[in-house]
Formats: structure tokens, sequence, C-alpha cells
């Protein structure tokens, strides 16, 4: 049994999750939140959480999945649009996917069964926001790892991506792996740093100027 | 007598210098003051734009939200309404997705048109933008909607699949790439004979107007049609 948490203001789609969940044996529908603060009020253990990108609390999108992981659940990131810098934002900061709302009910369970098994591939929506990564800081890239990304994030299945730049689907499987942790080791300095401001700013030495 | 004038005078002279150097500095910390005070304009004018911003993809949000969902939805909604909801739910999607700036008659709304209209049709678009130039010349907005419609029309009529994909980015010299790539059944390039339909009214279009198109399929790994301006 796969236990789920979902934290997301929108409540229609709380709801019909809710009711598709209900219908899946092998998952469970523990909790749900419209913040990641309360959330953590129902001092959860689940493990896959569905975390909404753009909460209405203006909460940072890294720091909720920041927060999840220390809680030791798996996070789903889904938005309605994929903002190019707050997802990779996510994923730097160790979220296991992201998908946007527009696919299936079906896809989402089916996306939460790999999340659980740790073999979620990143959806092409996420590969998208990777190959549009314009910062200076961003990991990089082989060629041949970008040249995959590229046609996958076009929407080629992996198979199709991994014949038109010339490796096997089991390597071209690997080059997805590999850049998806190249981004969370990336984003590994950061995430201490993070932490290190919360500290500091729950305990009031924070000297950011006020304007 | 000369001693004194002359203590007198440097008296008056320091007295001078002292004066100018106070209105000076004076001047020094208004200017001071002036570039702190610019500087916390333009910081809260920033902030108020991140703020606005941020509503705006809220409102965006909720309104595709509700959209994506009174779309698929299942209850009482007729179907016309249903359909309505679909199409403004993807050309609002094509309008805002990454691009900020986009123009009604750029080619992200051209795009958007495309997908709204397919959606109809019943075939599923799934979209991404960015970096699009927004003074693409118009005939080539329109050559390009073209053949990615037409593509699209085949992916209806031949891959044996409801969804199909629409990635469109910028070159940085105002060139731009648009691809349609479905996961459907795919044909062989090497035994299909060119000039059916798909390829001809398809690249003829873009070839008019300095632009390619390439088209990549393999038995079973979907079809891969990419659009280029320039050629």
């Amino acid at each position: 049994m796969i236990t789920v948490g979902i934290i997301d203001d929108d409540r229609l789609l709380v709801q019909m999750m809710r009711t598709c969940i209900a219908q899946v044996p092998d998952i469970q529908l523990a909790h749900s939140a419209e913040t990641v603060d309360e959330y953590l009020e129902l001092r959860p253990a689940d493990q896959v959480v569905l975390l909404d990108l753009n909460l209405r609390d203006s909460s940072a999108p890294a720091n909720n999945v920041a927060r999840l992981i220390e809680l030791g659940s798996k996070v789903l990131v889904l938005s309605i649009i994929p903002d190019t810098k707050y997802v990779i934002a996510t994923l730097e900061a160790g979220a296991a996917g992201y998908l946007t709302k527009k696919r299936s009910l079906d896809e989402i369970v089916t996306a939460i069964r790999d999340v659980a098994a740790g073999r979620l591939k990143p959806s092409h929506d996420l590969a998208f926001a990777v190959t549009r990564d314009k910062r200076s800081t961003r990991p990089r890239l082989s060629r041949q790892e970008h040249r995959l990304f590229v046609y996958y994030a076009r929407g080629m299945t992996l198979a199709a991506a991994a014949r038109r730049i010339g490796v096997k689907t089991r390597t071209a499987e690997d080059y997805l792996n590999r850049v998806k942790k190249k981004y969370e080791d990336a984003g590994r300095p950061a995430r201490t740093k993070l932490e290190l401001a919360e500290r500091l700013h729950e305990d009031g030495i924070d000297d950011t100027p006020e304007l | 007598m000369a001693n004194l004038t002359s203590l007198a005078a440097f008296t008056v002279a320091a007295g001078l210098v002292v004066s100018r150097l106070r209105a000076s500095a004076r001047a020094a910390d208004d200017s001071a003051a002036e570039a702190v005070r610019a500087r916390r304009a333009e910081a809260a004018a920033g902030a108020r734009l991140e703020e606005r911003s941020r509503q705006y993809r809220l409102l965006h949000d909720n309104v595709l939200t509700t959209l994506t969902w009174l779309g698929q939805g299942t209850d009482r909604l007729s179907q016309e309404m249903r359909e309505r909801c679909k199409m403004d739910e993807t050309f609002l999607r094509a309008l805002i997705s990454t691009a900020n700036d986009a123009s009604p008659d750029g080619l992200n709304a051209a795009l958007g048109r495309v997908a709204s209209d397919q959606s109809l049709l019943g075939l599923q678009v799934q979209q991404n933008h960015d970096d699009i130039a927004q003074d693409l010349p118009a005939e080539v907005v329109a050559a390009v909607s073209q053949a990615v419609k037409e593509a699209l029309n085949n992916v209806l009529k031949h891959a044996g699949t409801r969804e199909a994909r629409v990635v469109a980015t910028g070159d940085h010299q105002g060139g731009v790439v648009v691809t349609v790539a479905d996961q459907g059944r795919g044909f062989d390039v090497a035994t299909t004979c060119p000039g059916r339909g798909i390829t001809e009214s398809l690249r003829r279009r873009m070839v008019e107007v300095g632009g390619r198109v390439d088209i990549d399929s393999f038995p079973g790994e979907g079809t891969y049609v990419e659009i280029r301006w320039p050629a």
C-alpha cells in the first residue's frame, strides 16, 4: 500500500484525486492540506506527496520540496503551467518528478506508483524545462545528453530520441537519470545554504534590509 | 596689524572653505539620500512587479484549472460547453506558457488557435513555448501555423493516437523551430513514397517563405516533424 499526501489549494483537484484514488486498491490518500505548514501540522508520514508548484501562501516551491523530503517523503510536483524557473528549482531541491495537471488522473496514479518504486522517468515537460535552463550556474550536460533531452522534450518517445542520436534505449535511460542526478547534486549546496538562511531567520538574526 | 589683517583674511577664507565644504557635504548627503531613495523605489517597483506577475500566474492557474477540469469533466456539462472549455483552455495555455509578452498576432497565439481547433477534433495537444520572437513576419507565422495544423491533421488521420506535442522555441537570432511529435504508430520513411499529402504541401509553403520541414518517423516509434525558419 502506497500512502499519499496531497498539498494543493485547488479543492476541486483534491476532491477529484480523492475520488480517483479511492478506486485504486494499492494507493491510499492519507493526508491533504492547502499549504505545507498545514500539512506538517497533520504529522504525516506519507511515502509520496503530490505538491502544487504555486501555492497561494506564496511559499517558495524549492523550500516546500526540501521540507517534505526532510520528512522522508518523495515529492511529485504538479502545476497547471510548467513554469521553467520554478520547475527547475524543485528538481534541484530533490523532487522525484514533475507533471502538468493537464495529464489525466490515470497518468498521475501511474506516476505515483513509479515515484514510490523510485523509477519515475523525467516527464517531457521536465525535460523541456531542463533544455531551457539558461542560468550560468546550470549543471553542464554532455553534448549527447543535451541532444537526447532536446528530442525527448519535443515529444519523441525515449526509443525514438535514442535512435535519433544513435544510442541504445538503455543508454538513453542512463542519460535521463544522470542528468536528473546532476541537478540534484547542483542543488545540494544551495539546500545547505537555504537551511542556514532559514535557521538565521528563525533565530532573528536575519539581516535582510527592509524596504 | 598686518598679522591681524592676514589672520582675519585667513579666518574669512577658512570660513568660506568650511561653509563650501559643508555645502558640498550636504549636497553629497542629499545625493546619497536621493540615490538610496531611488534604489528603494526601484526595489519596491521590482517587488510590486514580481508580486503582480505572481498574481497573474495564480489567476492563470485558477482559470486554467477550472477550464481543464470542466473540459475533462464527466458531469452534467453539455458536450458543447465542454468543447468550449477545452478550446479556451488550450488557447490560454499556449498564450501564457512561459511567454510573458506574447502578442495576439504572434506565433504563440497562432499556435494556440491551431491547437484549440484540434482539441475540437479530439486531439489533445500538449504545448511548450519559449523565447519566440514577437516580430516574426506575418507570412512566416501563417506558414508555420499552417504547417503545424497539417502535421496535427496527419496525427489524427494516420498515427492512431489522440495526443501530440507541439514545442516552439526561438533561437535568439529571430529564427524559430517548431516541432510536432506523436508517439503513435509511425511509418518507415525509407519505403513510404514522398508526395503523399504530408510531405508535399507541408514542405512547399515553408520553403516559399524561406523555411524548411524535416520529417522523421519509424514504425512503432511515432512521427516527428521539425519546422524551421529560416531554413
